[in-house]
């Protein structure tokens, strides 16, 4: 029987054959997850594309005819450029908030059933991707439509993804675990998120800033993966992220996955008794 | 208390489920705010009381029985189970399982409300750990079994708390488990439910299934397992036949405690002082009990039925005075007051009687309903046995209703009265006996019929 279920460290064949199970609940739950957020509006999954182009359509219209900002030395046009970035945002949030309530929302499962607990923190990663991977689909057109046609650079997006998913899959462990004793954790988590959306570069330039200030963006995490996207997807070498903030992100995210698996381990045998 | 007897040593082959000082402590705030602070006091100040759930549980359950785990509301029934199915963590202890387990704990076992129940059943599948290709073989066999027609493709919040439990209940034995959880599921269902339900459990019996059983329903235990649990404020007083468990549950219901030997509280048991005259009894009298002897026997005149265990306080008593009924007693065979009889037992009601005025032939009688107040049987001394021997004024008498209970009613009552012979009603004491005839789940209905069956070509 499946006692409990620890995040596996050794990658053997036989730990990954065990795994098949537990990966198919965790699916099972994301697209789950996913249907019953639209299952009882009348426009459905419509909604995952209408929110964010609500919100693309804004920033749009603010930052290229209210605010006038510069267009980037590559001449790629600013629209790219942002769409590009709030890819990585909506990723984020979603992920994030959903990460912080995913032992709470699914108390009736952790109180009256044995299985993985672990899994929980997992899918609302999972729901974000599924997303994030139309709403990259719904790029790719708007890129080839502007005339950029796939390049061997779009298979960077590769790896900043994966790197994404350890970040956030860190982060949703923390979060999911904390917030079950602190329930406090997801407004500070809204405040969190607005705070963090305006520090990345997600609709301004880097390069609006001297060189003094510059060099300290890399220090958010976010930072790297917002440009290693659009270094991926557009053309252009100032959209290179430099190696320190590769350094920074994994350090980061490494402290972070050793922080969440510590945390959530150590208080997972609680989450019952308070919930 | 009972002691524990040394569990038989189990060859380790056989084990099911083994718990080893199983101990479950809550901690109780009195805010959350409380919690927060326990949390981030630099000096651990506490500020929690405890609460011990479970106290050093020790128990084998050897693999392929049928165990029925019973106990008042709050004993730690649910708590054990939800240990044994690892939901939550026992603060001490060790609890080893062996197998694939499948529970329903309480009512709908991790049901998501907005998802049909085929969803549900299929994640809940997954969860119990089948593979996606298992389920799909499976979810046709629940559909039929949980046989609620379209509801099964209709969100679970519109079900019934009947459907919800057909549903858990079809999810739960699809999965083939080694060891079955069933914990008062099974309450909901409707009889013919429960009737599939229970054959169900007699298949995974024959298969060699460990089954574990909690239910208020102690007929059911007594049918249907092989032993039993008595838990008692978190802990375990005794493993043993399911009858003996079910003496002891019944008199922790009744009494609120275990006395071990019931004699010495016999109320109105106030043995004949020595050298006191030895009364005689009616000619041709049975009585052999030393407890009825003493209750005959004992000459007070003060009201002692409150202190009877079967006494009900929320007796209802009217009526127009002149005599009392001041004690009574019920005996089955050597039982004293029992707090349950089985279906087909008979029982002596023995009813003490106060006469404040002359009584040419009083009458005495006794109705007994069901919990809802309905009538089953109710008769008198007049029809039974024509008039009865007069009382004066001052007078304490005795009477014996001697009746076979062949009912299958679960809890009733017995109301008792006494009148003139002219139907002057003196006393009545409505539904002050409380006593339950255990229900028999080989039959519907309220009485039973004895019958019996035999093919005959």
């Amino acid at each position: 029987m499946r006692r409990s279920m620890t995040i596996p460290v050794s990658l053997t064949p036989a730990c990954l054959a065990s795994l098949r199970p537990v990966a198919q609940l965790a699916w099972r739950l994301a697209t789950l997850q996913l249907r019953d957020r639209y299952v009882s509006t009348m426009f459905g999954g419509l909604w995952a594309v209408l929110q964010p182009a609500a919100l693309i359509a804004v920033y749009w219209f603010v930052f290229s005819y209210g605010l006038r900002l510069p267009t980037p030395a590559s001449g790629v046009p600013f629209f790219l450029v942002l769409i590009v970035g709030l890819s990585v945002w909506f990723f984020v949030s979603d992920a994030l908030t959903g990460g912080s309530n995913a032992i709470i929302s699914n108390s009736y499962m952790v109180k009256k059933i044995a299985f993985p607990v672990a899994i929980l923190p997992i899918v609302p990663v999972l729901t974000g991707l599924m997303i994030h991977g139309a709403m990259l689909g719904l790029i790719a057109v708007i890129l080839v439509l502007n005339g950029f046609w796939p390049d061997w650079s779009w298979l960077l997006l590769g790896y900043y993804g994966v790197a994404l998913i350890c970040f956030l899959t860190g982060w949703s462990l923390l979060l999911s675990a904390l917030s079950v004793f602190q329930r406090d954790l997801a407004q500070m988590l809204g405040i969190l998120l607005q705070i963090w959306f305006w520090l990345t570069p997600i609709v301004w330039s880097p390069d609006l800033f001297p060189a003094s200030v510059g060099r300290w963006l890399g220090l958010n995490p976010l930072y790297y993966i917002v440009m290693g996207y659009r270094q991926a997807l557009l053309p252009g070498s100032e959209f290179a992220p430099d190696l320190l903030s590769g350094v920074v992100f994994w350090a980061a995210t490494a402290g972070l996955l050793a922080l969440g698996v510590k945390v959530f381990n150590g208080l997972r045998t609680e989450f019952a008794d308070f919930l | 208390m009972v002691a524990v007897p040394e569990p038989a040593v189990v060859d380790d082959s056989e084990v099911s489920v083994r718990l080893v000082g199983i101990s479950k402590k809550y901690r109780l705030y009195k805010s959350r705010a409380e919690r927060f602070y326990e949390m981030l006091h630099p000096l651990k100040r506490k500020y929690h009381r405890e609460h011990w759930s479970l106290r050093d549980i020790n128990l084998t359950i050897r693999r392929g029985t049928t165990v029925g785990i019973v106990g008042r509301n709050g004993s730690g029934k649910s708590t054990l189970l939800q240990i044994i199915c690892s939901v939550i963590h026992a603060t001490t202890g060790t609890c080893e399982v062996r197998g694939r387990v499948a529970a329903l704990l309480e009512l709908g076992a991790g049901f998501n409300p907005e998802l049909t129940g085929r969803e549900n059943a299929v994640t809940n599948g997954l969860i119990m750990g089948l593979s996606s290709r298992e389920i799909e073989q499976r979810i046709e066999d629940i559909r039929v079994f949980a046989d609620i027609g379209e509801y099964f493709d209709q969100p679970v919040k519109t079900y019934s708390s009947g459907m919800f439990m057909r549903v858990a209940f079809a999810t739960a034995v699809h999965v083939d488990p080694d060891i079955l959880i069933i914990d008062e599921a099974m309450a909901v269902g409707d009889v013919s439910f429960q009737e599939k339900c229970f054959r169900k459990i007699r298949e995974f019996k024959s298969r060699g299934t460990t089954i574990l059983y909690v239910t208020h329903d102690r007929a059911s235990v007594t049918y249907f397992c092989d032993e039993a649990v008595l838990l008692h404020d978190g802990e375990l007083i005794e493993v043993g036949a399911p009858q003996r468990i079910i003496d002891l549950y019944s008199e922790i219901l009744t009494t609120g405690r275990l006395v071990g030997q019931a004699v010495a509280d016999v109320p109105g048991a106030a043995l004949p002082a020595p050298g006191a005259p030895a009364r005689t009894y009616r000619p041709g009298s049975d009585v052999t009990a030393p407890e009825v002897a003493a209750f005959l026997d004992a000459t007070g005149s003060e009201d002692r039925c409150a202190a009877n265990p079967l006494y009900n306080a929320n007796e209802y008593r009217f009526g127009n005075g002149g005599a009392g009924i001041i004690d009574f007693l019920v005996v089955e065979r050597e039982r004293i007051n029992p707090a349950h009889v089985r279906s087909g037992d008979t029982v002596d009601i023995y009813l003490k009687i106060r006469f404040d005025r002359d009584y040419v032939a009083p009458l005495v009688g006794f109705t007994i309903t069901n919990a809802q107040g309905v009538v089953i049987f109710g008769t008198h001394s007049q029809w039974l046995h024509g008039a009865a021997p007069p009382a004066a004024a001052g007078d304490v008498r005795c009477y014996r209703f001697r009746v076979r209970l062949t009912l299958s009613v679960g809890p009733c009552f017995i109301e008792v009265a006494v009148a003139s012979a002219q139907g002057d009603v003196s006393d009545v004491r409505s539904k002050m006996i409380l006593i339950e005839v255990l229900r028999d789940q080989m039959m519907i209905g309220l009485v039973n019929l004895g019958p019996t069956f035999e093919p005959m070509t």
